[in-house]
């Protein structure tokens, strides 16, 4: 389980994190949902380690974030985090190298699902493709939680489909899913969970399924409630 | 071994920038050696003939043309000095090419499952092996413009000299040390200058426009205390030669870890991507 407890962060005088506290279990698909400034990407940065935080704790299994740790819980930012002079073999061998984690598998399985090929340059690709190698790279790591901000951003609606449909493969099963996503439409059935935040706070937390069914609202009909919007 | 595999990295990155910056290098000496040859040779000549004098009057007037004449012209001079500053350049774009253009290849390399400290030790290690690889092009090429001046001019007028006098001179005594002590110190101040560099960009990385304010003030500190053993003078009075060296390598080496050190805490606690 990722817990994120108390957690505060200032920047510049702004406090992008406030008190913030919630959970994402594992074989759950947990959703961050917020305005663009809410905090979404800092919390999910923070969770790496890639950004410092001024007070609380986080905890990945009970742990706080290690090195050894990435070979448990896997990030995929909204941009590409891979040489883009490499072509996609050469990324492939980089992560092999590097990670004793790497389901070579399961990446050449992404790939043909994709339809890209070993050869292609990253740097040549549509955005939509970049993306979807960005995907690939975080998707065919062997850990137990997957961390994804923004993954339909800026690409084309059959990218969000093909991108989309990974949510209900066996690459997904048994993960821990955190995701922070403008295009809820796209996945709204398929969460389990979702966090309303805003200012850095969380505001409002509930279970898709059980909101569905017992209040018959949909997540964005919490949002408009929740936002006042 | 992750250490390995990230200088290993590292240095593919560089290979293409270091093969052209010493092909152009050895470009300019190899091209430079023919050229004050050839212009030395038809020096002689004029000069011969409008002074209506012999060769051996010549060469006791003006003397043979030396290794050391070539090596401290103002062609190579200009090579070594592309070599420092494309160094120079080399180490700050070692950490921001990681940040900035089309990639954010920085999340890739904090997220990797080993301590970030090889991150900076395997930028470190390159910069180093950067550094080696042109000083040994240059001792190769001292030996190949040798052999250039050599062949082109007649034997009188050109005086084949020791190599270790060749070295002597100038920038090659400091890019080619005598002795072990000289060399510790040599390239144990240029380390430790490369570790202050990094420590500097990791500060304006984690604190912004603060950091680079911070960077440069600890850079400045850095560099003061460098120098302090030559600017203490009980100390520059009391020690021998060699023992100052020892007590600049010293601080050398204290420099490079309180860096190191600084780095990583900045690497590991207090670096934004």
């Amino acid at each position: 389980m990722i817990e994120v407890k108390n957690v505060s962060k200032t920047f510049r005088r702004k406090h992008v994190l406030q008190n913030m506290s919630f959970t994402a279990n594992k074989g759950e698909i947990t959703c961050l949902i917020g305005v663009n400034g809410a905090g979404k990407t800092t919390v999910m940065k923070a969770i790496m380690g890639l950004t410092p935080i001024h007070s609380g704790d986080i905890r990945i299994d009970g742990e706080t974030l290690t090195s050894a740790s990435y070979e448990k819980i896997a990030y995929i930012p909204d941009r590409l985090s891979m040489m883009p002079s490499y072509t996609i073999a050469e990324a492939f061998e980089f992560m092999r190298s590097f990670y004793t984690v790497w389901n070579e598998a399961r990446a050449l399985e992404l790939l043909a699902f994709f339809q890209l090929s070993l050869d292609q340059k990253i740097e040549t690709l549509s955005k939509g493709n970049t993306a979807k190698v960005n995907l690939l790279l975080g998707l065919a790591l062997d850990v137990d939680y997957l961390l994804m901000d923004e993954p339909f951003s800026g690409i084309d609606l059959f990218s969000r489909e093909q991108i989309a449909s990974v949510f209900t493969s066996h690459l997904i099963e048994n993960r821990g899913v955190l995701i922070t996503t403008h295009e809820i439409q796209d996945i709204e059935m398929l969460i389990d969970k979702a966090i309303l935040i805003d200012d850095g706070a969380v505001l409002h937390e509930m279970n898709v399924e059980e909101t569905r069914e017992m209040e018959g609202k949909s997540i964005v009909d919490v949002m408009r409630e929740v936002y006042g919007r | 071994m992750n250490y390995v595999k990230l200088v290993n990295f590292e240095v593919q990155r560089f290979f293409k920038l270091f093969s052209v910056v010493a092909l152009i290098i050895a470009l300019m000496q190899i091209g430079g050696a023919i050229y004050r040859a050839s212009t030395f040779e038809t020096y002689a000549e004029t000069i011969m003939r409008q002074q209506q004098i012999d060769l051996a009057t010549f060469l006791q007037q003006y003397g043979p043309l030396t290794l050391p004449q070539f090596l401290t012209s103002s062609i190579v001079e200009l090579s070594i000095m592309l070599g420092i500053v494309v160094i120079v350049i080399y180490t700050f774009f070692i950490w921001y090419r990681d940040w900035l253009g089309k990639s954010s290849f920085i999340y890739r390399l904090l997220m990797l499952p080993s301590t970030r400290l090889h991150i900076f030790t395997a930028k470190l290690t390159t910069i180093i092996l950067f550094v080696l690889g042109l000083i040994s092009l240059q001792r190769i090429l001292i030996t190949i413009n040798d052999v250039i001046m050599y062949n082109v001019l007649p034997a009188p007028l050109y005086e084949r000299e020791n190599i270790a006098y060749v070295y002597s001179h100038d920038v090659l005594a400091i890019l080619m040390p005598h002795t072990w002590v000289e060399g510790l110190f040599i390239y144990g101040f240029g380390i430790a200058a490369v570790t202050v560099i990094f420590t500097a960009i990791l500060c304006e990385r984690s604190f912004g426009l603060i950091g680079i304010v911070a960077g440069i003030v600890y850079s400045v500190a850095m560099l003061v205390v460098l120098l302090s053993p030559t600017m203490i003078p009980a100390l520059t009075m009391m020690l021998y030669p060699h023992e100052q060296y020892m007590c600049l390598i010293a601080v050398a080496v204290l420099v490079a870890l309180v860096s190191s050190t600084i780095s990583y805490y900045l690497l590991t606690r207090k670096m934004t991507v």
